[in-house]
């Protein structure tokens, strides 16, 4: 019984870092219409600078996010930029970003090669920390992840109602022409949440390089898994894609240990199947469907 | 003129099939024959992508499980169930359409699924098929499969030639179907469909039967050229069967060539198989993937239309990029740049340059026909 518990949550504490992961994507889908496939290799690469520099200057790795959102924001612009200037559609966006993202695994696995890279155990304050209630234990690296995920879902909903940043972009989203005709510069809020969701891309990976060992083909695993929690939670619907991101953690966990780890994915993308057949809007609906 | 372009291409297809025979009197290396056969899968897999997705618009990035089925069921049919290798080829076309049909059957009947949805249902499939196959003892048991070369008639020759043949069947096969259903009312129905769904629904298209017929054509097409991979692949593995290659290089084959027109991807597939193939030899093979994205980013940015419609709306170009084709190609002869097959990628890709590069005329109308459509659709958009 006791396994079964401690999977669960920690199955749920690893669907918070899904959640962080396709929050920007749901972003980026929902309220801008482009689905950015290269959303992928930035938190790969945010992954991998953290391990670059924990390493080579034995820094906290938290700090590499000082350097990583920043950076990350204005790649993001930079990609948002183009598409803009280059009237790139919907469709068109994920084959282009389809582009970028082989582009960017492919350097990459160049510069630091296809093998394992994880931050030494002395480099990484927080790898062997857990907290533990009963026998339940609840590793640091992970709870950072769904903390991280509860805080950016709550500040995004409170972003999106409450300032004009927000309103503006849910306006672009419902109709671009008539939000435009009301004094809404669509280019100028386009490229502020293309920068906000690399960001958020940039903070997951922090967060993974602090969790788990990384290599290249990660990000071919993520896709499917991060496109999942994005379409179940709702294109668009951030609070949505918390929740999805949590119920596939625990799903995962659990079919991991009453069946088999590899059999994970195969439940997870099943689940995915049902959603898209029997609620193509997402179990907590897609931001303006009706 | 329909007529002359279907004798012209079995006409070539004929010239092709007797090359082997040329490899006695002039005694070239067995390498070109199986770098035939690989220019003959791709054409084979990129031109049953675009029937579905090209004539269509429903973007599919599910050709991995097409291919893939193709490949496993020849694969362990023969190893397990002792079927004839020759038996297995209709077998696995049989098998990936009853999938593309099922695929098809399911998403299509939802009329809320968009495109891109349909897209990322195609690579949940594919990731599907997948792990079952990892996890699976019949499909794979952990070991991967190996298959030897089947008794075969003395006849058809040695393993590169009947490998060769295999595959020039299959990819004429398919260049013949796609080239019937473009010139067909089916055709015109699925250009309806990519052009406008609903108005088509409402003239009487019957878009449902049209686009099931046209995702199980694309799954048949896909299993009998993965059962012939399988005998060239022969040791077989989940990771290298569903590896997103064959997802990835379609997709980019048939952008790259043009996917209104059934030789759209037969040039797509040239140009790239032969440029990852020429990368490699000259030791870039890491770089291919990057020169390979690169590619596709700046087709999409620059000639979304593809390398065909530049060919045929600009015919100085056309001439340009041939001069160029040729030029290029003797240039290396003269020089003795490696081997034939080096001086035709050269040559490709010196042409495809020309006709990817500049063009802000082509690109400018584009765009003003967009303006125009946004401003005729808006009435549309603003009705729901």
């Amino acid at each position: 019984m006791n396994t079964y518990v401690q999977a669960g949550v920690s199955g749920v504490m690893i669907g918070g870092l899904y959640a962080v992961m396709a929050l920007g994507l749901s972003l980026t889908w929902g309220l801008l219409r482009i689905i950015n496939l290269a959303h992928f290799a930035l938190i790969l690469l945010g992954a991998y600078v953290t391990y670059e520099l924990t390493t080579s200057t034995g820094a906290d790795p938290l700090l590499a996010a000082l350097v990583l959102v920043p950076s990350m924001f204005v790649l993001g612009v930079a990609i948002q930029w183009v598409i803009e200037r280059f009237q790139v559609d919907e469709f068109n966006s994920l084959l282009l970003s389809f582009g970028l993202f082989i582009i960017a695994i492919r350097l990459i696995s160049n510069i630091w090669s296809a093998d394992f890279r994880q931050i030494e155990a002395d480099e990484n304050p927080y790898a062997s920390r857990a907290l533990f209630v009963a026998d339940i234990a609840f590793p640091v690296p992970q709870l950072m992840a769904l903390g991280a995920a509860l805080v950016f879902a709550v500040a995004s909903f409170v972003v999106l109602r409450r300032t004009y940043f927000g309103r503006a972009l849910r306006a672009l989203a419902y109709d671009r022409e008539m939000a435009a005709a009301f004094g809404v510069n669509p280019r100028r809020i386009g490229m502020l949440a293309a920068g906000l969701a690399s960001a958020m891309a940039g903070v997951a990976g922090v967060l993974i390089g602090v969790n788990q060992a990384i290599f290249p083909q990660l990000a071919f695993e993520w896709v499917g898994l991060i496109f999942a929690v994005v379409i179940l939670g709702g294109i668009g619907n951030l609070l949505g894609a918390v929740g999805a991101g949590i119920l596939i953690g625990l799903v995962a966990g659990l079919v991991g240990v009453a069946w088999t780890p590899q059999g994970a994915p195969l439940v997870v993308f099943l689940l995915l199947i049902l959603a898209l057949l029997f609620r193509p809007n997402g179990l907590f609906g897609r931001l303006g469907a009706s | 003129m329909k007529v002359a372009q279907l004798v012209a291409v079995l006409a070539v297809v004929a010239a092709l099939a007797f090359v082997p025979n040329l490899q006695d009197a002039t005694g070239f290396a067995p390498y070109y024959l199986i770098y035939g056969y690989f220019v003959f899968f791709w054409i084979a897999q990129a031109t049953s992508w675009n029937i579905l997705s090209g004539y269509t618009g429903y973007f599919s990035f599910g050709q991995g499980a097409f291919y893939g089925l193709g490949v496993y069921a020849a694969g362990d049919l023969v190893t397990r169930e002792g079927v004839n290798y020759f038996l297995t080829i209709p077998i696995a076309g049989v098998l990936a359409a009853a999938l593309g049909a099922a695929i098809g059957a399911l998403a299509f009947r939802l009329g809320s699924l968009r495109g891109e949805i349909f897209a990322l249902l195609t690579l949940a499939v594919t990731f599907t098929l997948a792990s079952v196959a990892a996890l699976s003892t019949w499909v794979d048991g952990g070991q991967g499969i190996a298959l030897t070369i089947p008794d075969y008639p003395s006849f058809l020759g040695e393993f590169q030639d009947l490998i060769y043949r295999l595959g020039l069947a299959v990819a004429a096969l398919a260049v013949v179907t796609a080239f019937l259903i473009q010139g067909s009312r089916f055709g015109w129905g699925l250009f309806s469909i990519r052009d406008e769904e609903g108005v088509a629904e409402e003239l009487g298209v019957p878009t449902f039967r049209y686009k099931m017929l046209a995702i199980t054509i694309t799954g048949f097409l896909g299993g009998l050229s993965g059962a012939v991979a399988a005998l060239q692949i022969g040791y077989l593995t989940p990771e290298g069967v569903f590896s997103l290659n064959v997802p990835l290089l379609v997709v980019v084959m048939c952008v790259l060539g043009g996917r209104q027109h059934w030789l759209g991807p037969v040039l797509g597939a040239l140009v790239i198989y032969s440029l990852q193939e020429q990368l490699t030899n000259s030791g870039f093979g890491e770089w291919g993937q990057v020169i390979l994205g690169g590619i596709l980013v700046v087709v999409i940015l620059f000639a979304p239309e593809g390398l065909y419609a530049r060919l045929r709306d600009d015919p100085r170009r056309a001439v340009l990029a041939g001069v160029t084709l040729v030029v290029t190609m003797l240039v290396a002869a003269f020089a003795g740049w490696g081997i034939v097959t080096d001086w035709v990628g050269t040559g490709l890709a010196a042409a495809t340059l020309v006709l990817l590069v500049g063009g802000r005329r082509g690109r400018r109308r584009s765009l003003e026909e967009r303006r125009d459509l946004a401003a005729s659709t808006m009435g549309d958009a603003a009705a729901p």
